[in-house]
């Protein structure tokens, strides 16, 4: 009956460590202002610019406005938009988006970002990366998520949190 | 170093990758040439073996073609669908296929779609940074062509405001594409549904007269007859939006209780950051799905580029194959002609002068091959372009670019630098038992 038990407990396992989350690993939400920042994220890269993607929820009662982000370097990361342009594919410089309250925004590939340019460093996919999100209701430290240098999204996109 | 070049301008870079390419031949050239004239006997061994040579030439011509035909074809067909797709910078649809309803909404290409109601309607029009918000309606057709409900403002955007004649101000007008086979003041009855299927008396009694058209924007809308929104839906007798005091307007506002449904809902914000909010917005679980079409352009290239590198192995692997006949085909050629190359060098000719005419020989139809490939090249995009544009209705321009010029050239250095092997065998060969043959 005991190894019986065992087993049991041996088979279930694994499924209740799936089913758990971490959070002891980076946060995937963070908060500002009452504005919402749910699972920060960007590719692993080697090259020397990097797109940064999050989903954004003003919870708040005042609007807030995404300025960009900066790097603890000092290097800072500009608001781009996705554009086609006569078939090419390419990025435009934006001005600060404001979130209004009860308002959604997302940051995602083939849409809008935040883009660094001119990184030192590579990053690898696992890791998490430091970076600092810049808005009008101030500037928050944010741990974000260095997902596979294809991924189209963050690996916990989906979840409710 | 990498900054340096990036701040080259692009023609200058594409020059610089050119004449990099070009080195091997002009620096093989220049050894072997260097004090020599062997064009003379070069331009004899052509005519010698002219339909031979021809044939050589002509296989090279096809094979360089054949690649940057395709590889141009590719890149006309990329330019053209995104430049279709520009005017329409944000799509709110029922939830479903991005790309179905990218196809119906700006390709209008027929597919049955969901309907969003009038309340999604109203919260996408009254939302504050959208400037136009475009009802379409669709499943009509005249002579095969599409016949789409939509708003006078968002005829007006399409066509840049470039409107012969007047944009429709009632029920029962309509504006032409710059395709469309029709003249203002003409009349016509829409027939229900469209292709083979459509029924011709369906909506007979019903009258539309033509009272502009709009100039040629390249897409899909130049084959399009563009009516009001309000028209689509009277003469499928729906309500028209609008309650009955009302009386004639056409137009938004719309009453959400009396607004029939649309498939989709074109939206133009003021500014262009607002595209990207208000697509998150619209964005709603089970309700509402919005999309930017060079998005989903952007997905389609990303598989058509697989599709372009395989295309691209097998064009290289073309190339190889002529590459090696052409080779072979010299060294038959030099066969050919080996009694003269052994009397020439009997009477004291310099090893390098008799290196320099076969290689000479070689290059000559190498050059003549690629330059007429660039030729043929053009020539199949063109009417590849002609093709897909008669039957899309999206403008593919056919160009040659400096890709394909790299491309060519690149080809065209790297079997110079090969014709040295038949050049060096030539030497190898015995002038007794050559003279003898």
């Amino acid at each position: 009956m005991k190894h019986l038990l065992a087993a049991l407990m041996l088979m279930t396992t694994p499924v209740l460590a799936e089913e758990g989350h971490d959070h002891d690993q980076p946060a995937h939400a963070f908060e500002i202002g009452g504005l919402e920042i749910l699972h920060p994220w960007t590719n692993a890269t080697d090259q020397d610019h990097a797109l940064l993607f999050m989903d954004l929820h003003n919870a708040g009662t005042a609007r807030v406005e995404i300025l960009g982000a900066r790097l603890d370097s000092g290097l800072e990361g500009r608001l781009v938009g996705f554009r086609m342009k006569d078939g090419e594919m390419g990025f435009e410089s934006l001005p600060p988006i404001p979130v209004a309250p009860g308002r959604q925004l997302a940051l995602e590939p083939d849409g809008l970002a935040i883009r660094f340019d001119g990184l030192q460093a590579v990053l690898e996919e696992g890791h998490h990366w430091e970076v600092i999100l810049l808005t009008s209701a101030g500037e928050l430290e944010i741990d974000v998520v260095i997902e596979a240098q294809d991924a189209r999204q963050h690996g916990h996109a989906g979840h409710s949190h | 170093m990498r900054d340096s070049w990036d701040s080259l301008p692009v023609l200058a870079q594409d020059l610089i990758i050119a004449g990099a390419l070009l080195l091997p031949l002009l620096v093989i050239g220049g050894i072997l040439l260097r004090g020599f004239r062997p064009l003379p006997l070069v331009r004899a061994l052509m005519w010698r073996f002219r339909w031979a040579n021809l044939l050589f030439v002509l296989l090279i011509a096809v094979s360089t073609g054949m690649g940057i035909g395709l590889i141009a074809q590719e890149r006309g067909l990329r330019t053209g669908s995104a430049q279709a797709a520009e005017k329409f910078d944000l799509v709110v649809t029922a939830p479903g296929s991005e790309l179905t309803m990218m196809l119906a909404a700006v390709f209008l290409q027929p597919s049955a779609v969901p309907l969003l109601d009038g309340a999604a309607y109203d919260r996408i029009a009254n939302h504050p940074q959208v400037q136009i918000a475009a009802p379409i309606a669709f499943g009509d057709s005249h002579d095969g062509a599409p016949v789409v409900g939509t708003i006078a403002e968002f005829v007006t955007y399409l066509s840049d405001g470039q409107i012969e004649g007047r944009i429709f101000a009632r029920s029962g007008e309509a504006v032409v594409g710059a395709a469309i086979d029709l003249r203002i003041g003409d009349r016509f009855t829409p027939a229900h549904g469209r292709g083979s299927g459509a029924d011709a008396e369906a909506h007979d009694g019903v009258g539309i007269e033509v009272v502009g058209r709009m100039a040629r924007s390249g897409s899909p809308w130049d084959r399009a007859i563009l009516i009001p929104v309000e028209t689509v839906w009277e003469v499928h007798g729906l309500a028209n939006g609008h309650p009955f005091e009302d009386g004639d307007r056409i137009g938004p506002p719309f009453t959400p209780e009396l607004f029939p449904g649309t498939p989709a809902v074109i939206v133009h914000a003021g500014e262009l950051w607002a595209n990207y909010a208000l697509r998150s917005e619209f964005t709603v679980a089970g309700e509402t799905m919005a999309f930017f079409p060079g998005t989903v352009l952007a997905d389609l290239y990303r598989v058509m580029g697989d599709v372009r590198q395989a295309m691209s192995v097998m064009s290289i692997v073309t190339q190889v194959l002529v590459a090696a006949s052409v080779l072979l085909g010299l060294f038959i050629l030099t066969r050919l002609f080996q009694r003269q190359l052994a009397m020439l060098r009997a009477l004291g000719a310099p090893r390098r002068f008799v290196m320099a005419v076969v290689w000479g020989y070689g290059v000559t139809l190498l050059v003549a091959g690629t330059m007429l490939g660039l030729a043929f090249g053009y020539a199949a995009a063109l009417v590849l372009s002609r093709i897909v544009t008669h039957r899309t209705d999206v403008l593919v321009t056919a160009t040659i670019t400096w890709a394909e010029v790299n491309l060519a050239l690149g080809f065209l250095s790297a079997m110079s630098v090969l014709s040295l092997v038949p050049a060096l065998v030539v030497l190898t060969r015995p002038v007794v038992e050559n003279l003898r043959q």
